[in-house]
């Protein structure tokens, strides 16, 4: 069957119509000619992680390889609109961690150090010094607080349609409500994605997809699986086992008020965040453990009061403040901390793109870039270090500055 | 303006033509005059009156702005569904006056408006954008510095209301345990309350409303003596509204502080919400539900002196209105809104009716009767399957014969499942699934 | 036909508004929401979704199937009252 694409090279097949699928499609097409790709998604675009995040970007991390990344991503926020055309409402009002004990400040220092090494305007601020960034901020034992007055938040759906629309009009084909159910092998490789037509009904304690045409099989030379939180399950298919899990995130917005918070405000004692976004909304969550593993979208009594307390303990005045919604998504959580990306041993078409520990999202701009290159035959260093196979040879990476 | 509040006059002839509406205003209670503040004016009230009835009454209809045109809005349907009557109360943002009753020393201001809600500037982006503001696509073609330019003033002008004044600290939620609660106390789930209670279990009621009835209480023609009573078995919270349900857990709020209900079987029958309709112009302050209009009515309050009511339902209403001496108020029985006419508030409208175009004018206020649609929200945060009916043209729970859902323990019944149907139906499908919900936990007795 | 019809007063999304986005591709409810901004105000869809349903349908010319998720809480609730609750719960 014909998809109607044009271009020379391989054909590729992306398995995740995220953020990070579509950045790589989008990256394919416009940077190495690669237009022959077809994205697919057993939803609608944005009904994954992609469309149920908080919209944090920061360059704010612990470890070199993230912040350097970020910085990147960064840049690319900035310029989004104007060069993909639609609006993402990237605010720079800045990253504000707070750290409430001696472990946790002296962590955050050698992060700030790290960060200014990597050229980030990132500076330590003592209690009062962050209380004159966020005036309504109670800094009732803060020891300690880190500002990077360039991160910032994005309204996170129109980011998807951005790169769903450009790779569009370069060529890629995008199939929403197309279940992957398999796939085709040949001499070792893949040949082919087996999908189906499907109507998704979301239900809190599980998604059910309604068959809603006959199974096909869409020939490939090349497979990017960036399904994230549901990329071990598919990986199941080939016979490939991946380590990382799915772990539900709840996440909260509250009425839209006229603006008064600048930066997103981290607490890394209890992984309180919350931001205001461009709408007005105070839009946040927090860890909650623990969390049954497992793919699971539902909502919890348990998650609003813990994040309206740990909430109220930062912002008193928010307590008249009414919480309009509640929703949940999925982490896709990776035993070190780094995201798994890269061409496994034994399937060499195929492309890892998972892993991405809940900060998938902002990071999916240069991603994209990178995985692009890989595809086209130029695997940058970085793909090598964040392979699937550091886990067998035992894996030194970490990073700490994980939120919600 | 002749007075917006009924006169012993207006009452003695209601008495003698609309009995069951006289036996409604006689069974409120009407506190001692007081004065209330909006936007720096002192408005006439009666302690514990709601505060959007006490703003009716003194003809203040433009209450809020809408956050991104600027249009004028005002109380549409009095009983929390929308966002129209939304003030700044006593230092809180968005506070609904419609659920809010005065107090002595409150105030209460109008949000997203400059200088006022009466007259906001910012109405220029109405004008400006006459079909709609496409937010995705605004100002992407001038390059990244008229980009951010733009998204700098556009967050300025975004969102409802500043922060509140003061702090509020947590206030501690009730807890309790039941054997069945049910939501909503209108016809349906008082007899499925009763049902439950005469089979020996716990029943927990609530609703938002101030007493328990329903929506028989603003069909102003059915006599009180003919509706449906709570079994003093059952516990019932009124002004208490269900706001979430998860598993077993069931948070009500009565506007301060929550409930937390765990309940081993859940019946919902809260109902339909009503909804004006889309036609141009449909959230004009003086819009109302046929129900919003007979609500302020029977509290003693005439949302407008000169309506036009549009619709069967409304003009049965209407007729009640019509009673009354010195108002002009108007009647069409079959027609169809295309259009409230007036930028600030209503001030005529186009119908149609017979597929002729009808201009009506010399009204201040529309008083529309579109079917209420089911309020399948919180039985499906519950679980249950939520379908599209064709006859009910919306959306509503999946249940068996007897009221159950795809999830054990939960329940629904009544409007909700039914969409337009008689007091008695109501009440017969509710009494019928309490008794099944009773003897479903009559068989998973704990011991 | 001048002036508007809102689909959704509390974001103030229009009829118009949701013809554009169905003429863009968003043919499901849950793409048109994300698309429009309806029903994620102050009202959570009580008023609005059976309104674009319809809308939906009568463009695709097919019967609505599913509403948007519902999400809690079903009417606003205030951080205070929600922090009063037993973090214990499920």
């Amino acid at each position: 069957m014909s998809d109607g694409v044009t271009g020379k090279g391989p054909r590729v097949a992306v398995l995740g119509a995220g953020i990070l699928g579509l950045s790589t499609a989008w990256h394919l097409a416009h940077r190495h000619g690669i237009r022959d790709v077809v994205v697919l998604d057993r939803g609608y675009l944005c009904g994954g992680a992609s469309g149920r995040n908080g919209g944090g970007v920061r360059a704010q991390f612990s470890s070199e390889a993230n912040i350097r990344l970020m910085r990147e991503s960064i840049e690319i926020c900035r310029d989004f609109a104007a060069t993909m055309k639609i609006n993402v409402w990237f605010r720079q009002g800045g990253y504000l961690f707070l750290a409430r004990d001696a472990a946790r400040a002296a962590s955050l220092e050698a992060s700030v150090k790290l960060q200014n090494a990597c050229g980030l305007s990132t500076r330590l601020l003592g209690p009062d010094e962050a209380q004159r960034v966020v005036p309504e901020l109670s800094t009732r034992g803060v020891v300690a607080t880190s500002y990077n007055p360039d991160d910032g938040v994005v309204f996170p759906w129109p980011f998807v349609w951005g790169y769903a629309r450009a790779a569009q009009s370069l060529g890629v084909a995008l199939r929403t409500f197309t279940e992957v159910i398999g796939f085709e092998t040949a001499g070792g490789r893949i040949v082919g994605v087996r999908v189906r037509p499907v109507q998704l009904v979301p239900f809190a304690q599980g998604d059910t997809m309604v068959p809603a045409g006959e199974p096909y099989v869409i020939a490939c030379d090349h497979v990017v699986l960036a399904t994230g939180a549901w990329s071990p399950g598919l990986a199941k298919h080939l016979g490939l086992a991946l380590p990382n899990k799915p772990h539900r995130h709840e996440i909260c917005s509250t009425e839209p008020l006229k603006p008064w918070l600048g930066p997103l405000v981290a607490d890394l004692t209890d992984g309180l965040y919350f931001s205001q976004s461009m709408r007005g909304e105070i839009v946040g969550g927090i860890s909650v453990d623990p969390v049954p593993e497992g793919i699971n979208q539902a909502s919890s009594a348990g998650f609003v009061t813990k994040y309206a307390r740990a909430l109220l303990r930062c912002v008193p005045r928010l307590g008249g403040v009414k919480v309009l919604r509640q929703w949940a998504g999925c982490y896709d959580i990776t035993p070190d901390g780094a995201p798994i990306v890269g061409t496994p041993e034994g399937f060499d078409n195929l492309t890892l793109a998972c892993g991405f520990m809940g900060y998938g999202f902002m990071m999916a701009p240069v991603m994209g870039k990178l995985l692009a290159e890989h595809i086209a035959g130029k695997t940058p260093p970085l793909v090598h270090e964040w392979s699937l196979e550091r886990f067998a040879r035992g894996s030194t990476l970490r990073e700490t500055m994980i939120l919600g | 303006m002749p007075p917006r509040r009924l006169s012993s006059h207006d009452l003695a002839l209601l008495a003698t033509h609309h009995p069951a509406l006289s036996a409604r205003l006689a069974a409120r209670t009407v506190g001692s005059p007081m004065t209330v503040v909006h936007d720096g004016v002192g408005v006439a009230a009666f302690e514990g009156e709601v505060l959007a009835l006490s703003l009716l009454a003194a003809d203040r209809l433009v209450l809020s702005r809408s956050p991104k045109y600027h249009r004028p809005r005002g109380a549409t349907c009095l009983r929390g569904h929308c966002e129209g009557c939304l003030v700044r109360y006593d230092g809180e943002p968005n506070v609904m006056a419609c659920l809010s009753t005065v107090r002595r020393g409150a105030e209460a201001h109008s949000q997203n408006a400059f200088p006022t809600a009466g007259l906001d500037l910012m109405r220029v982006t109405d004008w400006f954008f006459p079909k709609h503001l496409d937010h995705h696509h605004l100002m992407v073609d001038f390059g990244a510095a008229v980009n951010r330019t733009m998204q700098r003033l556009t967050r300025k002008l975004a969102g409802l209301g500043t922060l509140p004044e003061e702090p509020r600290t947590p206030v501690e939620a009730a807890e309790h345990t039941v054997d069945a609660l049910v939501v909503g106390a209108g016809q349906s789930g008082i007899g499925a309350a009763n049902a439950l209670a005469a089979a020996g279990l716990r029943v927990l009621v609530c609703d938002e409303a101030p007493a328990p009835g329903g929506a028989a209480l603003d069909a102003l023609d059915t006599p009180l003596d003919t509706l449906a009573r709570l079994d003093p078995r059952v516990g019932c919270l009124t002004g208490t509204a269900a706001v979430a349900t998860y598993d077993d857990t069931t948070l009500l709020v009565d506007g301060v502080r929550l409930y937390s209900v765990r309940a081993r079987a859940r019946v919902f029958a809260n109902g339909g919400i009503a909804s004006v309709g889309t036609f141009v112009n449909n959230d004009a302050p003086g819009v109302y539900t046929r129900d919003a209009f007979a609500r302020a009515l029977r509290q003693g309050v005439l949302a407008s002196d000169r309506a036009l009511f549009v619709g069967p339902g409304a003009a049965a209403l209407g007729a009640i209105a019509k009673t009354l001496p010195h108002r002009g108020h108007k009647i069409e029985a079959e027609g169809t809104v295309v259009e409230a006419v007036g930028s600030g508030r209503v001030k005529g409208a186009v119908l149609t009716v017979g597929g002729a175009r009808r201009q009506v004018t010399n009204i201040e206020a529309l008083v529309v009767d579109t079917p209420a649609h089911a309020a399948y929200e919180l039985a499906g945060q519950a679980g249950a399957e939520i379908v599209w009916s064709p006859a009910m043209r919306c959306f509503t729970p999946q249940r068996t014969p007897d009221g159950a859902t795809r999830v054990p323990g939960v329940f629904v019944t009544g409007s909700l499942c039914l969409g337009e149907a008689t007091v008695a139906a109501r009440h017969a499908d509710g009494a019928r699934v309490g008794a099944h919900a009773a003897e479903w936990l009559n068989e998973r007795a704990t011991p | 036909m001048s002036g508007k019809v809102l689909v959704c007063r509390c974001e103030d999304v229009t009829l118009d508004e949701v013809q554009k986005a169905l003429e863009a591709g968003h043919h499901d409810i849950e793409s048109v929401k994300r698309y429009t901004g309806f029903g994620t105000g102050w009202c959570q869809g009580k008023q609005c979704v059976v309104a674009c349903a319809r809308v939906i349908a009568e463009h695709t010319g097919a019967s609505p199937t599913l509403p948007i998720t519902p999400r809690p809480p079903y009417h606003p609730v205030s951080l205070a009252a929600l922090a009063g609750l037993d973090e214990e719960a499920p």
